[in-house]
């Protein structure tokens, strides 16, 4: 009887540290989640921080508006808590979702009309730079964004289209155009390679 | 294949160690004001749930051998759904796609016969069917809501709007091709884009097929 009474006391012992450690753990499950989260979110801000603000500053053109972009394009991947498969995967999604932060932006007019990456060309003097970005600022945001993305980020016309949400033709054509009015405003000549 | 100004200019563009303090900790606030709603309206469950647990491990203590869960397997997480606003699924038939997009979608009667066809649901709620006819691409979109569901970006220099069918609907192109067709109906936003473009009262007859079947 002793034994059997020592047995059962030893383990619910056990079985009562065990539930506590569980409640515990139950309880606190969603802070370790955040700072999971916020560890992720770090991490996608290292790795693909900089392509998400260069491709808000092409629509944009004002650092200002940009960064704000990339905290909002963060903001969506802590609260969406995407399931991505790659790290290709990861960064079409956050460059979707800032294409799309930055084309709301445009609509709805909220964008400052400061260009301090001109002004700061032209401080250096480096009029060559502020000219060819003053010429990219003409181009339409559809045709900008879409030079960006090939040119910059090297993606191809299908992978540009799945960003941007639209049409592979589409694609195509905001291409052609955007390097014939290039052309047209600088009346240089660039090494362009054919559109691939 | 740089366009080596441009990308000079870019280069220069980067998220400093300034910016990135900056932008964690707004995003950081932003997201726990966002998720705190949520949290004050769920706070109680994981302790009914820790509760509940602790009183069937009681009750399990004084008659099973073994008993407990592992801290490690602790309370279970919600499952995340891949989301992205613009990542397309296919589906092999037009009723496999309105089952997804939950709303009705018909085919293009003119041109449900194409020899090349594909069903997409884009960020869940916009239905797309492509059709190849004879080299030409359709993009035929419905989606709930108004307004341009199209994609397509471009300015066209010609822009014309005709009542079909009792219908109101936008046409758009360049020079004799008519490349994009928009309307509205039955609280869904419709378009219809052609590639190549063909002339108007080509695309007016395949909208027109669209609306009155």
């Amino acid at each position: 009887m002793e034994l059997l009474q020592e047995t059962l006391g030893s383990r619910l012992r056990r079985s009562l540290a065990q539930a506590w450690a569980f409640v515990r753990s139950a309880v606190s499950a969603p802070e370790a989640q955040a700072q999971g989260l916020a560890l992720d979110a770090g991490r996608a801000l290292d790795e693909w921080g900089t392509s998400i603000l260069r491709l808000a500053l092409s629509y944009l053109h004002s650092r200002e508006d940009a960064e704000d972009i990339l905290q909002d394009t963060l903001i969506r991947y802590l609260t969406a808590k995407p399931v991505l498969q790659s790290r290709e995967h990861e960064k079409a999604w956050l460059l979707r979702v800032a294409a799309n932060l930055c084309k709301n932006r445009i609509d709805y007019n909220r964008v400052r009309q400061a260009d301090e990456l001109k002004e700061e060309l032209l401080g250096e003097e480096r009029e060559d730079l502020a000219f060819v970005w003053e010429a990219v600022a003409q181009l339409p945001e559809a045709q900008r964004a879409a030079i960006h993305l090939f040119y910059h980020e090297g993606y191809q016309t299908a992978e540009i289209a799945r960003i941007l949400g639209r049409r592979e033709a589409t694609v195509r054509s905001d291409l052609k155009r955007g390097r014939e009015r290039l052309k047209a405003i600088l009346k240089e000549a660039y090494d362009f390679d054919p559109i691939q | 294949m740089t366009l080596t100004r441009y990308n000079e200019i870019m280069d220069r563009v980067k998220v400093t160690p300034e910016l990135r303090e900056r932008v964690l900790t707004g995003a950081a606030q932003a997201a726990e004001a966002a998720a705190g709603a949520q949290k004050r309206r769920g706070a109680w469950r994981p302790w009914v749930l820790a509760v509940a647990c602790l009183a069937l491990v009681l009750l399990g203590s004084l008659t099973l051998p073994r008993l407990g869960r592992s801290p490690e397997t602790a309370a279970p997480t919600e499952v995340s759904e891949v989301q992205g606003g613009w990542d397309a699924v296919e589906y092999d038939t037009i009723r496999a796609l309105t089952e997804a997009a939950g709303f009705p979608v018909e085919e293009v009667p003119a041109l449900r016969d194409a020899a090349g066809k594909s069903y997409l649901l884009i960020g869940g709620e916009l239905a797309e069917i492509t059709y190849t006819v004879s080299g030409n691409r359709y993009d035929y979109r419905v989606s709930p809501g108004s307004g341009d569901n199209s994609g397509d970006y471009n300015d066209y220099p010609t822009e014309r709007t005709v009542e079909l069918e009792g219908v109101s609907v936008t046409f758009k192109g360049e020079g004799g091709a008519c490349r994009l067709a928009l309307w509205e109906a039955n609280g869904f936003a419709c378009s219809l884009a052609c590639d190549n473009g063909v002339p108007q009262q080509d695309l007016e007859a395949l909208v027109r097929s669209v609306i009155r079947p």
